[in-house]
């Protein structure tokens, strides 16, 4: 479903990725961990296209992320990263709602403008959507008038309203006040219940050895440790994995 | 000060306020227009297309409005283009407005927070539809009282084209003034005419604005 092959980026002279391997079958929530500055941001964001590695290659099925194989080498086409981008749900960490539109035309802008759908078949489907995430009551309101763990249960429907093949969340619950936590992993706990694929940054440990089908530990831009859930966090073969678990779960 | 001979006149001289009003209105409208593609140019991801817009803004902003006007209505006849003094007025009023006006949008589209662009993006947007859908209408927001301020200002400036012999509110002040020697009356009438047109600017954008700040906190 998608692919990551020695992938490398740097900001400046900071190496970020420092050549990253991954696969993620239909299916699978894949929980990257790691501590801050390790570069699973960067990586999750390599995954859409928003930020563009500098050498290494992400496939999303069997296409290259935005392009085309020509003779061997990627030509890069932005409509074609466009229409990928479609089918690929994002989650901000700073949830990123449409400030001038109301939750219910947040989810019905990409119907409109990228499925070219009418608008009275978006808003049947933002309206199950925002079903979908309990938000049905705050359809008409606008972001600023949101609470943070409603207006980031609004970015999913939004997500989800184009039907993605997978999610990518990036950091979901950090921005959020502890009582508002819940309601957002309630949600993600509900997709991937619903075998929705995806691959989630998190410091929600929980979250992560209850929902997660696979763990990657990163550090310094690179995987250091890959496992079950139940492998990585019990029984740890990194000194780096088992020095960050020690800190993040005695804390 | 003969309050009686003061109210005589302003008749006279609303006719002066009406070119100001026209002159004004039109600048508003071509500037803003061409103010809008300047700001476009200027965030251009094209090299050249910003270069013009910065040196256009450079340029603009850098010499006084009044030099632009003597340079159009007195200069640009040197070399075949001679042009009467509503046009020149109206084009030099317009190219001024625009450079400001440019600034003022520039400003508001890069204010916008980069997540916006992202998120729109993300859901399969392309760059084009992003701007349009999502980061112009939202800059528009933060436009407005700038956007307001400056029309203020347009108002005002414009009395500088009394200067290319265009009779407007401030030259047919000066005309009743040479007639008459009443030059506390006659300027304060013009003065009440200039300060019933801002309120008007004013009056209209704050409420705008008050519109605008339901939607958004």
């Amino acid at each position: 479903m998608l692919k990551v092959k020695e992938l490398h980026k740097s900001f400046g002279t900071l190496p970020v990725l420092k050549g990253i391997n991954l696969e993620v079958e239909k299916g699978e929530v894949l929980v990257v961990i790691g501590p801050s500055g390790s570069g699973k941001s960067t990586l999750l964001r390599c995954l859409n296209g928003l930020e563009i590695p500098d050498s290494g290659e992400v496939y999303i099925g069997k296409e290259p992320l935005g392009g085309t194989v020509i003779a061997g080498s990627i030509v890069p086409k932005d409509r074609i990263l466009n229409k990928q981008r479609a089918k690929i749900g994002m989650v901000f960490q700073r949830f990123n709602l449409f400030s001038h539109l109301t939750a219910l035309e947040n989810v019905m802008e990409g119907l409109i403008t990228v499925k070219k759908l009418k608008r009275a078949e978006a808003k049947k489907i933002a309206l199950k959507e925002l079903e979908h995430v309990g938000l049905l009551d705050r359809a008409d309101y606008y972001p600023a008038k949101l609470s943070g763990g409603q207006q980031q249960r609004v970015a999913i429907a939004r997500s989800l309203a184009m039907q993605p093949d997978i999610m990518l969340f990036d950091e979901p619950t950090s921005a959020l006040d502890p009582e508002l936590v819940g309601d957002v992993l309630s949600v993600m706990k509900n997709l991937a219940r619903e075998g929705m694929t995806m691959v989630v940054v998190t410091h929600e440990m929980g979250f992560a050895r209850e929902v997660g089908t696979r763990v990657v530990f990163m550090d310094h831009g690179r995987i250091l440790e890959e496992g079950k859930p139940e492998e990585v966090f019990y029984k740890p073969q990194n000194n780096r994995t088992k020095e960050f678990l020690n800190k993040i779960l005695s804390a | 000060m003969d309050v009686r001979f003061m109210l005589k006149y302003l008749p006279v001289l609303a006719e002066g306020a009406l070119m100001t009003v026209e002159l004004t209105v039109i600048s508003i409208v071509v500037g803003s227009l061409l103010g809008f593609v300047i700001a476009l140019g200027a965030l251009s991801r094209n090299v050249v297309l910003r270069s013009i817009a910065h040196f256009y803004t450079w340029a603009i902003r850098g010499t006084p409005l009044m030099l632009q006007l003597f340079f159009i209505y007195y200069g640009l006849p040197e070399v075949g283009i001679t042009l009467s003094p509503f046009a020149a007025a109206s084009i030099g009023m317009s190219i001024n407005a625009a450079a400001y006006i440019a600034e003022i949008v520039r400003g508001a589209i890069q204010s916008i927070d980069k997540g916006q662009m992202e998120a729109a993006r993300s859901i399969g947007m392309s760059y084009m539809q992003a701007n349009f859908r999502i980061i112009i209408p939202q800059a528009i927001r933060r436009m407005i009282p700038p956007l307001g301020n400056e029309f203020i200002a347009m108002l005002k400036d414009s009395s500088l084209v009394a200067t290319i012999s265009m009779v407007d509110l401030m030259r047919s002040a000066q005309q009743m003034y040479s007639a008459t020697f009443r030059p506390l009356e006659i300027f304060s009438a013009a003065a009440l005419l200039y300060l019933l047109l801002t309120t008007i600017f004013t009056v209209t954008f704050g409420s705008i604005e008050a519109r605008l700040a339901k939607m958004e906190a």
